[in-house]
């Protein structure tokens, strides 16, 4: 609520990054059409991975958490409070705003509904996934680069999955959803308690 | 199991029982590294299809093994530390990074120097060379967090926890990149099946890998001793020796 | 004896990579192992004058 103009944030830089891939590729049409979908995941992981530096940052650094800690609120509650908040600054709008984008960067038609449902698995995934390597590095002296460098390997998986998902969705084949959901719900049910952990230890 | 861990977890003890070990183990990895060379260069064969070169893979292969197997090491230890929290485990852990991104470098390095003259090229987007690439990433990220946190004991377990996610991590890493590869690249370069190893091959080999695991075990126990004694003169921070 | 050992340089024509497959890793590990010793080696001196 006190950082309210920062949660925009990630969602203009996804339409930010929009504007590099087709100037960096080219207009052909060609070409951006068969990048559009991959762009689009490109531009989420970006800005996902910018959203994700001021997840637990200023709470930590004001002594929020402290304050929490001290008058024993529970930690789970704030852990499902923050990712439900930042999904719903990131994730959420990105899902909405992505078809408009397919036909921006030339992208077919028939891609908007696997797109749509392939963000709507994996859009949670990038917040769950982020959310305890936001915490393990609080307190580092760089946090920024730190923070992207240790995420980036972990988020492949959802990258893979998601891309090759849109393309399964046309030929009628849903292996990659049935393995995003398979992800999202381990991890929707181990990743928060190791957050939880490890926002404990960090305030000890 | 619990009992021998509890024994041994005590720094002082770990440390009669290391010296001796270490010199031990510095000898014997130097020997059996020293007679797998001869084995590797002179003794074995070359391969009827690859000719010489396949003399890289008594280096290739034992160090992929290593790299895997320290990783495995690292979340291992630091499950073991994050559950009883013994300190040593959690040394242990961090000093068998280094080690883990020189052989996991070595592997990817020769791997595509042994590429270049059989595949032709020296860098494919394979599944296995790209989940490698992907381990070396995350052997760097354990690294850079170790190094990043030198000033409180908070670095302590932000690098165990980093160490338990990514050992979930890997294997699901490792399949969405087979994945991935099945379906980018059906025409492998890599000939599947096909080359039995003969015996002549697998002695260099497996004298190759005892000793770089002994060379591993020195390494590691080497480093804990420094690092235990650092801790014992009161050096907090790794820049005052250096 | 000179053509012998010439011809186990050149290794079948691949004498660059597997020579450097062979020499970058070993340099690399054992220059860590010594890097250790010599620190082990100052921390033991700086142990017995303290």
């Amino acid at each position: 609520m006190l950082y309210s103009n920062k949660s925009w944030f990630a969602v203009s830089f996804f339409l930010l990054c929009m504007l590099i891939f087709p100037l960096s590729l080219g207009s052909s049409e060609g070409l951006l059409k068969k990048t559009a979908v991959s762009s689009i995941w490109i531009c989420v992981l970006f800005a996902n991975l910018i959203s994700l530096e001021s997840l637990f940052k200023d709470d930590y650094q004001s002594g929020i958490l402290l304050q929490y800690k001290i008058n024993k609120i529970p930690f789970s509650i704030i852990v499902a409070t923050k990712l439900i908040s930042h999904w719903t600054f990131t994730g959420f709008p990105i899902i909405f705003l992505s078809p408009i984008f397919l036909v921006f960067l030339s992208g077919s038609f028939n891609d908007i509904f696997g797109l749509f449902f392939s963000l709507l698995f994996g859009t949670p995934l990038f917040s769950l996934i982020g959310m305890p390597i936001a915490a393990l590095t609080l307190g580092a002296s760089t946090r920024g680069p730190l923070l992207i460098f240790l995420s980036i390997p972990f988020f492949l998986p959802i990258i893979i999955f998601g891309v090759l998902s849109v393309g399964s969705f046309n030929s009628g084949t849903y292996s990659e959803y049935y393995l995003l959901c398979a992800i999202l719900s381990i991890s929707i049910v181990i990743l928060p308690y190791i957050t939880i952990k490890i926002l404990q230890e960090s305030l000890k | 199991m619990l009992r021998y861990l509890h024994k041994y977890a005590n720094p002082v003890r770990f440390l009669s029982i290391a010296r001796p070990m270490r010199k031990a183990m510095g000898l014997l990895s130097l020997f059996i590294i020293l007679v797998g060379l001869v084995f590797a260069l002179f003794f074995s064969p070359p391969d009827y299809q690859q000719k010489e070169t396949v003399r890289i893979m008594y280096i290739h292969v034992p160090a992929a093994w290593m790299s895997l197997m320290i990783y495995a090491f690292i979340s291992f230890s630091s499950i073991v530390f994050l559950v009883w929290k013994f300190p040593l485990f959690l040394i242990l852990a961090k000093e068998s990074v280094t080690v883990g991104v020189i052989f996991t470098f070595s592997a990817l390095f020769t791997g595509s120097l042994w590429g270049k003259p059989t595949w032709g090229t020296y860098w494919v987007w394979d599944a296995r060379l790209t989940s490698f690439l992907i381990l070396f990433f995350i052997y760097l990220g354990l690294k850079l967090i170790k190094e990043s946190f030198s000033h409180s004991s908070k670095g302590d377990y932000a690098f165990a926890y980093l160490a338990l996610i990514g050992g979930f991590n890997l294997p699901i890493i490792k399949f969405s990149v087979d994945w991935w590869n099945t379906l980018h690249q059906p025409a492998s370069i890599i000939r599947t099946g096909g080359v039995s190893i003969s015996n002549e091959m697998l002695i260099p080999l497996f004298l190759m890998a005892t000793g770089f695991l002994f060379l591993f075990i020195y390494i590691l126990l080497v480093s804990v001793e420094i690092n235990l004694k650092k801790r014992k003169m009161g050096y907090s921070k790794d820049k005052i020796i250096n | 004896m000179t053509e012998e050992i010439l011809k186990f340089i050149s290794m079948g024509g691949h004498s660059f990579y597997i020579w450097t497959a062979y020499f970058i890793p070993l340099t690399l590990i054992f220059s860590l192992v010594i890097t250790l010793r010599s620190k082990l080696k100052r921390i033991k001196k700086n142990e017995t004058e303290v």
